[in-house]
């Protein structure tokens, strides 16, 4: 065992005492075993001469007053208390900036929701379009029937045939438009898939 | 020897150590070694507790680029070794009946 593993196993075995006397420890040894190695031995020879870790660890808990102990292990205790305290802090600033975040979440929720609107809308104005179509031919057909009625044959051949194209358009639109809309609607729900995984990604992913 | 004995012993030979010349560590167990049985490990709790007693300061000097702790004797400390030889006669008083004892068995 070499002068750093030597160390490192004692400190890790010292790892329930005061942090100071835990120093303290591991300078000395470090000391004993550079005088050691000043004086004629090798690394390993220096540690091995030390004996055994056990034995090293008792003298020195051995060594301390229970009273102590107990009151640097209260002290530790308090400390890590105050080391949970940033988590105070970091509420308190999240609450301080509340008119930063809250809008920027606003906002983006808004562009989010605008992006929507306007895919509804373009929906909802190609249906429009079509319903129009389809109404104008409808309204034709029946003008066309009028006519005829009416006694105006060939106005009314030309209307009832105007509005048949027109009705005939306006179903092959809703067709297409039922397929535009489809694709809209599949794009829409990528985004918000997308926005989802961006801002929950990584809680998903536990 | 008996460990309760070698406690209270080992305090006054380390003091006794550095009594003249501030001392280190390593050279405190060397400087004893010819006269009691002492190892890194024992020392370390003894100069603590020496430390804490004020019978010795500590103070960190640079040696060979790297610090070496040097222990100082203080008055409290040369006291302790003064009051220890004052006991000695004691102890020899002790040993003496201790002794007699044995020589009456023998006899």
């Amino acid at each position: 065992m070499n002068k750093l593993e030597f160390l490192d196993k004692l400190s890790e075995r010292l790892a329930g005492i005061p942090e100071a006397d835990r120093r303290m420890t591991l300078d000395y040894y470090n000391e004993i075993i550079d005088d050691r190695i000043e004086s004629g031995f090798s690394e390993e020879e220096a540690v091995k001469a030390l004996g055994s870790l056990d034995s090293i660890v008792s003298q020195v808990v051995f060594d301390m007053p229970a009273k102590r102990l107990a009151k640097e292990q209260a002290e530790k205790e308090k400390k890590e208390k105050s080391r949970r305290s940033p988590q105070g802090w970091e509420i308190l600033l999240l609450i301080l900036g509340a008119p930063l975040w809250i809008s920027l979440l606003i906002t983006v929720f808004a562009i989010i929701l605008s992006v929507l609107i306007a895919i509804g809308a373009v929906v909802v104005s190609l249906y429009a379009i079509d319903f129009a179509v389809a109404i104008s031919g409808l309204a034709l057909i029946l003008a066309g029937i009028i006519l005829f009625i009416t006694g105006h044959p060939i106005p009314a051949w030309f209307s009832f045939g105007v509005g048949l194209i027109l009705v005939g358009v306006s179903i092959l639109a809703f067709l297409a438009f039922g397929l535009i809309a489809k694709g809209l609607f599949y794009v829409s729900k990528m985004m918000l898939r997308g926005i989802r995984r961006v801002l929950f990604g990584r809680r998903n992913k536990k | 020897m008996d460990i309760q004995i070698k406690r209270g012993l080992l305090d006054v030979c380390v003091l006794a150590a550095i009594k003249n010349e501030d001392s280190y560590g390593y050279r405190i167990i060397k400087d004893l070694s010819p006269y009691v049985e002492i190892s890194e490990s024992t020392l370390y709790p003894i100069l603590r507790r020496l430390e804490a007693g004020e019978l010795l300061t500590v103070r960190s000097a640079e040696h060979n680029g790297r610090l070496r702790k040097y222990y100082h004797i203080t008055p409290l400390g040369i006291e302790r070794i003064n009051e220890f030889k004052n006991e000695w006669s004691e102890i020899t008083s002790i040993y003496k009946f201790i002794t007699k004892e044995d020589e009456h068995e023998q006899a």
